[in-house]
């Protein structure tokens, strides 16, 4: 029972340690060959996870060649764009001014299903209003809307709207985020401040405190509802 | 970016050198064996192939390491099956045991070889 339980913790570690040298763009979008590795290393790491009577070495080692070959083959694939073509493919533009290019879709193997519900995803429901849409190599739709369609802004308004800055979360349940303080330049006396001003003794008492640059402020109280100062 | 690289360039090093010192080293302690099996079959010399278990046992837990367990455990019990037939003075079974013995040990040093059997 042990044995496994051990094997599994440093499958488990070895994988981690493994995604994270692939970095944070192959975690959030995946290209074909990305995809391939996942597969394969989930089926690699059950098998000594599993089968006690296989050395650990036979996962472990299979699973760090993959990633290296992958870090390796995006390297490549970075400097040598024939290479990028041949392992992530290229994107595909699938309509035009609001018309469905049946040849592009046909060769993705796109149904017109496929193709409206990803824009409806998107919250577009009329074809009409996609000046221009393509399909990346991870698979996901990229749209542009027409002209008509765009949503209002401030610049087409001629609007002058007050910059905004970033808010960022200074006291989390009751545990203190000090480097954020330094984002939002701002001092621990001046975090004080607010939490007294909201009726809380010290960040042991606040769920949740964000600020930006400005001194804005989001205050919750533990058990109580948020509230925007 | 480069700095994943040169992980994954390190990686793959350590990997091959790895592979290829750890087969170097199956290699020896394996043609070792051997050679101290066959020397306890031509003498009959139960002190010899004693010492040839010993050898075995104290490599035992790297080649476990590296090499399914059930083809490691089958080399121990076909050591301790021979030694069994020269304590009992069992003459034509300690010889087959003992070619067994060889066999099983070359098994242990063919399974990490880079052969063309082994790779497709």
């Amino acid at each position: 029972m042990l044995v496994p339980f051990i094997r599994t913790l440093i499958i488990y570690f070895s994988i981690v340690l493994a995604v994270r040298l692939m970095g944070k763009r192959q975690v959030g979008e995946m290209q074909p060959a990305e995809l391939v590795i996942t597969i394969l290393i989930s089926a690699v790491a059950s098998v000594p996870m599993q089968g006690i009577d296989v050395p650990l070495f036979h996962g472990l080692v299979p699973i760090f060649t993959l990633i290296a070959a992958e870090v390796l083959i995006s390297a490549v694939s970075m400097k040598a764009m024939p290479f990028r073509k041949l392992l992530t493919g290229s994107p595909v533009p699938v309509i035009r001014d609001g018309v469905i290019d049946q040849q592009a879709a046909k060769k993705l193997r796109l149904s017109t299903d496929d193709i409206l519900e990803d824009l409806r995803l998107k919250d577009i429901f009329d074809l009409r209003s996609v000046k221009f849409a393509q399909v990346e190599t991870n698979g996901q739709l990229s749209v542009m809307l027409s002209d008509k369609s765009q949503p209002v802004t401030a610049k087409m308004m001629a609007l002058n709207p007050a910059p905004s800055e970033p808010f960022f979360i200074l006291v989390a349940d009751g545990t203190l985020i000090k480097e954020n303080l330094s984002l939002v330049e701002k001092t621990e006396k001046w975090l004080q401040s607010v939490i007294s001003a909201n009726g809380a003794e010290s960040y042991k008492q606040v769920f949740l405190l964000c600020a930006d640059k400005n001194g804005n402020t989001i205050f919750a109280g533990k058990d109580k509802v948020c509230g925007e100062e | 970016m480069w700095g994943r690289v040169i992980v994954a360039v390190l990686l793959v090093a350590a990997i091959l050198t790895g592979g290829l010192l750890s087969l170097r080293h199956i290699e020896n302690v394996c043609g070792e064996v051997t050679r101290q099996v066959m020397e306890a079959d031509k003498s009959a010399d139960e002190a010899a192939l004693k010492s040839a278990f010993d050898n075995w046992k104290k490599h035992e837990s790297y080649f476990s390491a590296v090499i399914p367990h059930n083809r490691v455990d089958a080399v121990t019990v076909a050591f301790q099956r021979s030694i069994g037939y020269c304590e009992t003075k069992t003459t034509e079974e300690y010889h087959a045991s003992l070619l067994e013995l060889v066999q099983l040990i070359n098994m242990v040093e063919r399974f990490d070889r880079l052969s063309s059997r082994n790779i497709f």
